[in-house]
Parts: C-alpha cells; sequence; structure tokens
C-alpha cells in the first residue's frame, strides 16, 4: 500500500502558490501583447503592397508551423547570444509566447474581418467613409464581437502552452512542482496536485468561456466553427 | 552541425515513431470517445464525457511528468520515456479528436439515417455504411489539424529525455555550445517538413468545401 | 450542457478516488544485487555533464566519461552488461526509488537525500565547488558573489544548488535541468556566473574559451558518493568495497585523467581528484 502523504505539498503551498501567480502573470502578459501583434499582423497580410503582406505571412506562418518548445529553447539559449542583450527568463518566455500566440491571433483576426460580408465594407465606403475609416469603424467592432469565442479559446490553450516554460527554469507551476517533487522525494502528491489545480483553473476558464459564446450565440453575433 | 547527420537521423526517426504512435492511438481511441459522447447510454456517455474535460483540460506536458515520475510509484511496472510520452500526447489527442467526430456524426442531416433505414439497415449498419464514411469526409480537416498538433507536440517528450529532433538539438548544442546554429536547424527542420503538410490542408480544406 | 458538466465533475472525483484504493508497493523480489544478476545488466543514472557522463552525439552512446568507466567496471565485475538510462540530478533519487536505475554515481551525500536514498562509506572521488565567471565579475569570495544582482546558474536541486541557495542567497539564482542548460545559460549572457564542480567546469571553458575560474574561499571541498536504494546492505558493501578499492589503487583518477587527455585538457594543469594527491 504506497503511503500518501500530503503534508509537504500543504507545507509548502507558498511554492505552488507562487508558480500559479507566475502562470497567470506570463499568460497575461502574452496576451497584452499578442492581441495587438497578432491584429498588426492580420492587417499587414490582407494589404495590397506584397512588401508588406509577404514578411508577414512567412512570420505567421512559420510561428504557427513550428513547435512551440523549439521557439522557446531558441529564443531562451540563441537570441540574447545573436542580439547580445541580457534577459531574464520571464522576459525570454514573455516574446516567445507574444510572437507565438500573436500568429494563432493573427488567422482568427484575418478570418473574422474576411468573414464580414463585402456589402458592409461597400456600403461603408458609400457613405463616404475612407478605406481605414470602413475597417476602423465598420469591420473591425463586427470582426471582433465574432472572433471572441475563437480568442477565448485561444487564451486558453496558451494558459496549457505556457508549462513549457518550466524546461527553461522560469518559476511556473509547473517548474515549482519539479522543484518541491526533487526536494521532497514525493513526485507523486506534488504532481498530482498540481494537474488537479491545472484542470481546476483551466476548466473554469472554459466554462466561463462556453457562456459567454451562449451569450454572444443567442444575440446572433457569433459564427459558430 | 552537419558533422552530425547520424544525430539528427536518430532524432528524426524518434519524432517519426512518436509521431505514428500517438496519431494511431489517439485517433483510434478518440473514435470510440468520440461514439461514446454521442450515444444516449449514460454508461457510456459520462465516462466519455469525465475523459474529454480532464485531457481537454490539463497541460500535456503536466500528464508527461505525472505518467514518468508519478505513476511509477504507483504500479510496479516501468514506464519508459517512449511510453510516458505517448500516453500523455495520446490521450490529450483522444479528448479532442473524441469531439470532432462526435461533431462530425451530429452533422449529418437526418435525411441520411432515414433514407439508411428505408433500405432497411439496421442502426449499426446504417452508422457503418452510410453515416460514418460522410461524416469521416466532413472531419478530415480538423482531424488534419489535430496530426499536425501531434506531431508539433512530439517535442515534449524531449522533457523526459526521450530522442527525438528536439532532444538532438539540445545534445549537439551542449557539446559544442553552438546553440544558435543548434535551434536555428532544428526550427528549420521542423518548418521544412511541416510546412508542405500544412499547406495541403488547407488545399484539402477547399477541395473539400467545394465537393459538398 | 451544463447537466454534464456537473456530472463530470463528480465523476472526476469519484475516479480520482478510486485510484487512491490500496496499490502498489514496487515489486522488488530480492535485493538489488539479485536483480542485477537476473536481469543481466546494472543500470545506471547518467546525465549529460562532461567529464563525469558524456552521450556520443553520432553513435546515441553514452560512451565516455569517468562515471561511465566505473560502471564498466562494476558490470564486468559482477558479470553483467552496462545499461545507461538517462535522468538529471533532480529526478536520480526518484529514478532510483522507482526502480528505473540501480545507482546513481556523482550525487553527494546530503542529510535530506540520506532520507530517501543510501550512501556508501567510501568516497567515490574529492572535489572543489568554482564557479565559472564572467572576466570581470569579482569571485574571488563567495561573499563577492552574495550581492543582489549577480545571477548564478545552478543546476536543479544539485549540491551546487544547495550550497549557493544558502551562502550566497541574496543572489538572483537561477535554476536549469541540467548542467548544460546551466552552462548555456551563462554562455548567453543570462547568468553572470555558473557554479558546478571544478571538473565540469574545466570542460565547459575549454569549449567556450571565455571566463575565468574560480575557486571561491573559504573552499568547499568535499567528497563526492553515489546514491543507492535504501536498506540494502549487499549491495552497498559492494559499492562500498568497489569504490575503496579503486580509489586506493589511484584507478579513480586514473580514469579522470582519462577523460581529460581525450578530452584536450592537461591532467598535470587540473587539481587531482584524490584528497593524498592535493
Amino acid at each position: 500500500m504506497y503511503n500518501w502523504d500530503f503534508a509537504p505539498i500543504f507545507a509548502n503551498s507558498d511554492v505552488l502558490g507562487m508558480g500559479l501567480l507566475n502562470t497567470l502573470k506570463l499568460t497575461g502578459t502574452a496576451l497584452t501583447f499578442g492581441v495587438p501583434l497578432g491584429l498588426s499582423l492580420a492587417l499587414l497580410r490582407l494589404s495590397r503592397w506584397r512588401l508588406l503582406s509577404m514578411p508577414a505571412g512567412l512570420l505567421v506562418e512559420f510561428f504557427r508551423t513550428t513547435p512551440p518548445l523549439v521557439q522557446l529553447f531558441w529564443f531562451f539559449f540563441a537570441l540574447p547570444i545573436l542580439v547580445q542583450v541580457e534577459m531574464t527568463p520571464f522576459v525570454a518566455a514573455a516574446i516567445t509566447f507574444s510572437i507565438q500566440s500573436a500568429a494563432f491571433f493573427a488567422e482568427v483576426f484575418r478570418a473574422g474581418i474576411v468573414s464580414i460580408e463585402r456589402g458592409q465594407s461597400e456600403a461603408a465606403l458609400a457613405l463616404g467613409m475612407s478605406g481605414q475609416q470602413a475597417m476602423r469603424r465598420v469591420i473591425l467592432p463586427q470582426a471582433v464581437k465574432r472572433m471572441i469565442p475563437a480568442f477565448m479559446e485561444r487564451s486558453i490553450e496558451l494558459m496549457k502552452t505556457t508549462t513549457l516554460v518550466a524546461t527553461v527554469s522560469y518559476a511556473d507551476l509547473l517548474f515549482q512542482a519539479n522543484e518541491l517533487a526533487q526536494k521532497t522525494f514525493r513526485p507523486l502528491e506534488v504532481f498530482t496536485v498540481t494537474a488537479l489545480i491545472y484542470f481546476t483553473v483551466i476548466y473554469a476558464a472554459s466554462l466561463i468561456v462556453h457562456r459567454l459564446e451562449r451569450r454572444l450565440a443567442v444575440s446572433g453575433e457569433t459564427t459558430v466553427h | 552541425m552537419w558533422a552530425y547527420p547520424e544525430a539528427l537521423l536518430a532524432g528524426a526517426a524518434g519524432t517519426l515513431r512518436i509521431f505514428v504512435i500517438c496519431l494511431v492511438v489517439g485517433l483510434a481511441l478518440g473514435l470510440l470517445v468520440g461514439l461514446g459522447r454521442y450515444s444516449k447510454l449514460r454508461l457510456a456517455y459520462i465516462p466519455a464525457s469525465i475523459f474529454v474535460e480532464f485531457f481537454r483540460n490539463t497541460p500535456v506536458l503536466v500528464q508527461i511528468l505525472w505518467f514518468y515520475f508519478a505513476m511509477p510509484m504507483l504500479m510496479p511496472f516501468e514506464i519508459s520515456p517512449l511510453m510516458a510520452a505517448s500516453l500523455g500526447i495520446s490521450l490529450n489527442s483522444a479528448a479532442f479528436s473524441g469531439e470532432i467526430f462526435r461533431a462530425g456524426i451530429q452533422s449529418l442531416e437526418s435525411g441520411q439515417w432515414e433514407g439508411a433505414r428505408a433500405l432497411g439497415m439496421s442502426q449499426a449498419q446504417a452508422m457503418r455504411r452510410v453515416i460514418l464514411p460522410q461524416a469521416i469526409k466532413r472531419m478530415l480537416p480538423a482531424l488534419t489539424n489535430r496530426a499536425i498538433e501531434i506531431f508539433k507536440m512530439s517535442t515534449l517528450a524531449s522533457a523526459v529525455a526521450y530522442v527525438e529532433l528536439l532532444q538532438q538539438g539540445k545534445l549537439i548544442a551542449s557539446i559544442h555550445y553552438n546553440p544558435i546554429e543548434a535551434y536555428t536547424c532544428i526550427a528549420l527542420l521542423f518548418f521544412i517538413f511541416l510546412y508542405p503538410l500544412v499547406q495541403s490542408t488547407y488545399f484539402l480544406e477547399r477541395k473539400l468545401r467545394q465537393s459538398d | 450542457m451544463t447537466l454534464d458538466r456537473r456530472t463530470a465533475l463528480t465523476g472526476i472525483s469519484a475516479s480520482a478516488l478510486a485510484i487512491l484504493l490500496p496499490n502498489s508497493v514496487l515489486a522488488q523480489s530480492g535485493g538489488t544485487l539479485d536483480q542485477i544478476k537476473q536481469r543481466g545488466s546494472i543500470r545506471i543514472g547518467v546525465t549529460q555533464a562532461p567529464p563525469w557522463f558524456s552521450k556520443d552525439p553520432k553513435s546515441g552512446e553514452w560512451n565516455s566519461g569517468f562515471g561511465i568507466s566505473m560502471g564498466k567496471a562494476m558490470a564486468s565485475s559482477l558479470g553483467v552488461k552496462l545499461e545507461t538510462v538517462e535522468v538529471t540530478w533532480g529526478t536520480a533519487i526518484a529514478a532510483l526509488q522507482s526502480n528505473k536505475i540501480d545507482i546513481m554515481y556523482m550525487l553527494d551525500a546530503t542529510p535530506e537525500r540520506a532520507q530517501a536514498v543510501d550512501f556508501p562509506q567510501s568516497p567515490l572521488l574529492y572535489y572543489s565547488l568554482a564557479v565559472l565567471a564572467r572576466d570581470d565579475l569579482p569571485a574571488a569570495q563567495w561573499s563577492d558573489l552574495d550581492k543582489v544582482g549577480v545571477r548564478i546558474a545552478v543546476p536543479q536541486a544539485s549540491s551546487m544548488d544547495k550550497f549557493v541557495s544558502e551562502f550566497a542567497s541574496k543572489a538572483t539564482i537561477q535554476r536549469f535541468p541540467g548542467n548544460a542548460e546551466a552552462i548555456a545559460a551563462f554562455q548567453s549572457g543570462r547568468a553572470d556566473a555558473v557554479s558546478l564542480f571544478h571538473p565540469p567546469l574545466l570542460v565547459a571553458r575549454k569549449a567556450l574559451g571565455t571566463g575565468k575560474i574560480v575557486v571561491p574561499k573559504p573552499a568547499k571541498f568535499q567528497a563526492s558518493s553515489a546514491a543507492l536504494r535504501k536498506d540494502d546492505k549487499p549491495f552497498r558493501d559492494f559499492v562500498d568495497n568497489t569504490f575503496a578499492t579503486h580509489y586506493k589503487s589511484g584507478q579513480t583518477q586514473k580514469w579522470y585523467e582519462e577523460f581529460l587527455v581525450s578530452y584536450g585538457l592537461d591532467p598535470k594543469a587540473s587539481p587531482a581528484v584524490m584528497k593524498e594527491m592535493l
């Protein structure tokens, strides 16, 4: 009979608590930078000038096609040598996930913008708006409302992806779990508790997302994909 | 970097091996899970739902580490890095593809069922001969996306020292202290391999949409 | 849809309880020596950490390093094959406990570890704790490093981790899974210094070409050992004897020097791993 002993976990709950906080901090930062960056990339891709659309397209495709862990190692160990800049683990991780999530958001934005009927943009132009004004005042607001469910799902994916930083010494929840498991020699209890913490947080987030989706569906504003 | 073709080849072989294992197990299990979620029997529906909710909402890396470090404390048999990583990735993929299968089956018009019934088929026969093949055609884009995700997730196995591409990149970088070359090379290898696949899935999607 | 989510939650807790029901005890038929003889191989833990263990990228074999030499000697004296299992310093003890490996060389005996594993009485070898630091970083004393703003990289849960956390607690300590990542952090400028024992730093310095190796004072000179599963006297005695024999005969020092030479380092320029030779 295995001797379950959760006491060391409870005694060190602050270690895990700090890890959870760092996970949330990283997710929040990546979202804050990723969303506007994603929007810019989407707009660049939709631009008529190949000089803008091609590099943006290449960047988006590259970051969507390569595994996130490879990207993380590159930003962590290769980039600092390349640009001769010192980076804390947090900064390196934040950059990686901002760009990575931006690439996915860019696709969501692009699909959303394209999905607004042509009629809308023509009507806007008929009203005398410039292309830019039409985009800003008519198309984007509608596109954003439609894409909210996809965004939220991407954000939840992001929270799961941030666990990768445990392999490069950023003290997120999984890293702290590793620390604790190695110090207390109780990997079973530590990893079980950690899995449950992740499940609780992410499940709660996805429940909120689904409630939001239903509200939006009722008001007819969403494209279910 | 180029002095080690054997190392990179060994890595690529490892990546492919775990990819195939997780793809097959993930899709097979996913089909079962999807059918369970579609079923009206509570005995099938509830466990399937629990499975889907749990494995969709926990990060794969946590699962891999749990299978490798935590589970052996409970069970007396050995878990190799390949087994632990395959378990984590396959179960996660099964949960996601289960939902894809379910949505695919549900999306078919009831007209198909009635037509099959009119021809004298039982429910099982109708499912096997009419519904499933059509549903598969509709689910192909989402499933190919899943397959690409599985391929990318293979890098997580490096966290338990399984020999795949990223692990080899780490090894070379640590021996020659050339992380820039090593990780750039690995990233490019993944990109070169996956980009054509991703493009062909876009192509596939477009063709399927046309044929409807 | 809300109903099945609630049932899902209750269902998950129920399954969790089911897992907690009686299980396990890792079935061990006989002590480690018996298992080794039955299996026909001795499994040693390895991690990329020259001069102790090193993997050859071409063949994928762990075939060089002091630990490998010692492992081969142990295997041949038992009449079995040598098997290598990759671990990290931090997970080696868990690997021992879950019967993935039989022995982990180069783990130092500490009171905390001794609660989970056993160590033989004879030392494996002796070495000093050192740092590989930026040329312009003052590091002659540990107190020089114990300052806010100094960033030190160490492998997670290693002796270096423990020592630096205690004696340079004001510094920013970055913990990585292994030696290689800690050195890479120093290389990429993310850390001002990386702390390992003297021998791995010699290897790193040679490849990196920059940085200075310092044994900060007061010098932390100690014996290294190997971790074994608890309460296994026959195996422990065997390991004890093996270590003592090779140490006294100078074979330990010889294996260490062999690796240095194969790496292009001059054994005469490096401190010995035998206390008596210093």
